[in-house]
């Protein structure tokens, strides 16, 4: 080791090493910084590759732009460039509708580097996340909402198996016939007279007489089957399966949208989307322009035919992926409503959501585990009443007995209190809330 | 004789093979109703289908009239130019008579972890659920440094809920004026590293100066 130290050749190759080491780590690292510095400065408007987002994709931009150190000025500040009459960054500015591009003045000339050798390239196309990878292809113009017009109804299958089935049997009967008579004729015999149709089922009907049996009690069964499940099902868009499971009413929806993708993996708040829920009496249908928060900038996913159901949407919105503008040509989606109450029914989300603090799962059922909403509550009188009698409204005190709870309450709660004593729990329906007139009126 | 048995006994067999299936019935089907006038309105109703030949489109769901104002209702009175987000971060801020206290900046949090988490993230520096998992594409800047920037001022904030910003779409559906008040109360706490605006003035005596304009 002494003699390294003493050794001038040696002293400069260890000057020298980390120096070189250095220049090593930042030509490694170039890759990876220009990712970095690419998302934290640029991603917001820019994306990696052809698409448009609020400024141009920046696929291949190495090459479009003028060499030297146009980039440089841009970055730094384009406003400047404009300003300065440059022939290239005023065609870029009336392109982009004149939206103005932050100044980058803190960005060095190497940063700027790394961060355009990333965007060039775009990032590893197979790897990269679907918002990244899509194409200028993405049109949605020819695209049409769905209505719920299906393929033929079972119903029409079953009668066109029928005709199918009696002009079947009506034709062998014929061929039958003929071929007897063509038998009587060879062997010169006279031919039987053939009795009317009504004639012969009956003698049928005689020699058979378990057949017919059987199926006029299947006949039977079908009806008192068919009629009880009618009866049943009256006015409940739901019915149980087995205690406590109930299944239902589950309509195609003009989107294929999944609850289970959206509230369920993604984790969206319920009240993202129905955000009306606290503050009026129906929870809202979002309308399109909520869904756009998001979708437009996540034209496709994962997930099959995603890329088909968010044109939908654009289609519905009025907007061109293409030029990302919107078209002013809106298509209002016609939801299908899963969960519905009659007319004579009064209900009240606000109510129930902001006051009662009750869960949307308590009448809606998971739907964070449905893709298509279904209705999976009964959603009776008999059910609402039974929740009614079994729920009890937040009656907390603090230690002097005085009101802590939900502010809704407090005038109930000192009424209550004068009736059922301190401290008492009180259901909904001890506050009249299975009164005919709560909701029926 | 013991053909004509089988022959029966196989119609039988049938015949509860078809009566199984009975109890299933159509999804797309709602069921039926029990004297479907007092299941269905005549009037208008919200989300509900409301057949009318002066309706357009059949839609329950309309819009009011063009130039109403809903009662007690706040008017932003900036456009959506970026000439307007820079009067607004200078002279829109929260109204006298708005209270911030604790329960103002939790009814903030609240309404920002429904609204804004997914992109923004927990802590407000641009890493939500949907942008980690790069899902999402565009990356949303950090409250932090804009707030060391000085750019992230109520009005600002106000503007951009209001009219969105670059990929950000508008909030206005989803948050009322005193919601987006709110919001920025919250965003702007996040910005300061989790302390409120007085918790903060506590701490750096004199108070940073939070007026400082955009930059073009």
């Amino acid at each position: 080791m002494n003699s390294l130290w003493q050794n001038a050749r040696n002293f400069r190759f260890v000057v020298l090493l980390p120096l070189v080491l250095s220049l090593l780590c930042t030509l490694n690292l170039r890759a990876q910084d220009g990712k970095a510095l690419f998302k934290v400065n640029c991603a917001s408007c820019h994306y990696a590759s052809s698409k448009k987002g609020t400024g141009p994709g920046l696929l291949g931009v190495l090459d479009r732009i003028p060499a030297g150190d146009w980039k440089y000025k841009w970055v730094k500040n384009s406003t400047a460039l404009i300003a300065s009459g440059d022939a290239y960054a005023n065609k870029i500015f009336l392109e982009n509708n004149k939206s103005v591009m932050n100044t980058f003045p803190a960005l060095s000339e190497k940063e700027i580097d790394a961060i355009l050798a990333y965007a060039t390239t775009g990032p590893d196309e197979k790897k990269a996340g679907p918002a990244v990878v899509a194409g200028p292809g993405a049109a949605g113009t020819d695209v049409t909402l769905n209505e719920g017009q299906g393929s033929i109804g079972t119903t029409a299958l079953a009668i066109i198996i029928l005709v199918i089935i009696i002009i079947l049997i009506a034709v062998l009967r014929y061929a039958k016939i003929n071929l007897r008579n063509a038998v009587h004729s060879n062997e010169g015999t006279p031919e039987e007279p053939g009795l009317p149709f009504i004639e012969s089922a009956k003698v049928w009907i005689n020699n058979n007489k378990k057949i017919v049996l059987v199926i006029g009690l299947f006949l039977m069964g079908v009806l008192v089957v068919k009629g009880w499940y009618s009866l049943k099902g009256i006015g409940v868009y739901a019915h149980e399966v087995k205690p406590g499971k109930w299944v239902g009413y589950k309509p195609e929806q003009p989107i294929n949208f999944s609850h289970k993708i959206h509230a369920g993996e993604n984790g969206i708040d319920c009240q993202y989307c129905h955000s009306t829920v606290e503050k009026s009496k129906t929870a809202s249908i979002p309308s399109a322009n909520v869904c756009m928060n998001c979708h437009r900038v996540i034209d496709q996913t994962a997930n099959e035919g995603s890329k088909e159901e968010i044109a939908k949407i654009y289609y519905a919105v009025g907007w061109n992926p293409d030029s990302a503008k919107y078209t002013g040509i809106t298509h209002p989606i016609k939801w299908n409503k899963v969960h519905v109450l009659p007319d004579h029914v009064f209900f009240s989300h606000q109510q129930h959501v902001k006051v009662g603090k009750q869960e949307c799962e308590t009448c809606h059922g998971n739907l964070k585990a449905m893709t298509v909403a279904e209705q999976q509550r009964p959603l009776t009188m008999g059910w609402c009443i039974d929740c009614h009698r079994n729920t009890q409204i937040d009656m907390k005190e603090d230690e002097k007995g005085n009101y802590a709870g939900n502010g809704y309450y407090a005038s109930l709660h000192e009424k209550m209190k004068e009736k059922y004593g301190k401290g008492a729990k009180i259901t909904v329906a001890q506050a009249g809330g299975i009164e005919c007139a709560r909701c029926h009126y | 004789m013991i053909r004509k048995t089988t022959y029966t006994l196989a119609l039988g067999l049938a015949a509860l093979a078809m009566l199984s299936s009975c109890g299933k019935s159509d999804p797309n089907s709602p069921g039926y109703e029990f004297m479907p006038d007092m299941y269905r309105g005549t009037g208008p109703e919200t989300n509900v289908e409301f057949k009318n030949p002066y309706v357009k489109d059949s839609m329950g769901n309309l819009l009011p009239a063009e130039g109403s104002v809903p009662r007690n209702f706040t008017v932003f009175p900036y456009p959506n130019t970026p000439q307007g987000d820079t009067l607004a971060s200078k002279f829109w801020d929260f109204p006298a008579n708005m209270k911030r206290d604790d329960a103002f900046y939790a009814q903030g949090e609240l309404l920002y972890t429904r609204n804004c988490v997914y992109c923004h993230g927990a802590k407000g520096d641009g890493n939500g659920k949907l942008v980690e998992s790069e899902k999402y594409g565009a990356v949303p800047p950090n409250y932090e440094t804009r707030m060391k920037e000085g750019a992230l001022t109520v009005g600002h904030i106000y503007h951009v809920v209001t009219y969105g910003k670059g990929v950000m779409g508008s909030h206005v559906v989803q948050l009322n004026p005193e919601e987006r008040f709110m919001v920025a109360a919250y965003v702007q706490k996040l910005g300061r590293g989790g302390k409120t605006e007085a918790e903060y003035a506590a701490a750096n005596k004199p108070a940073a100066d939070t007026t400082v304009t955009k930059k073009p």
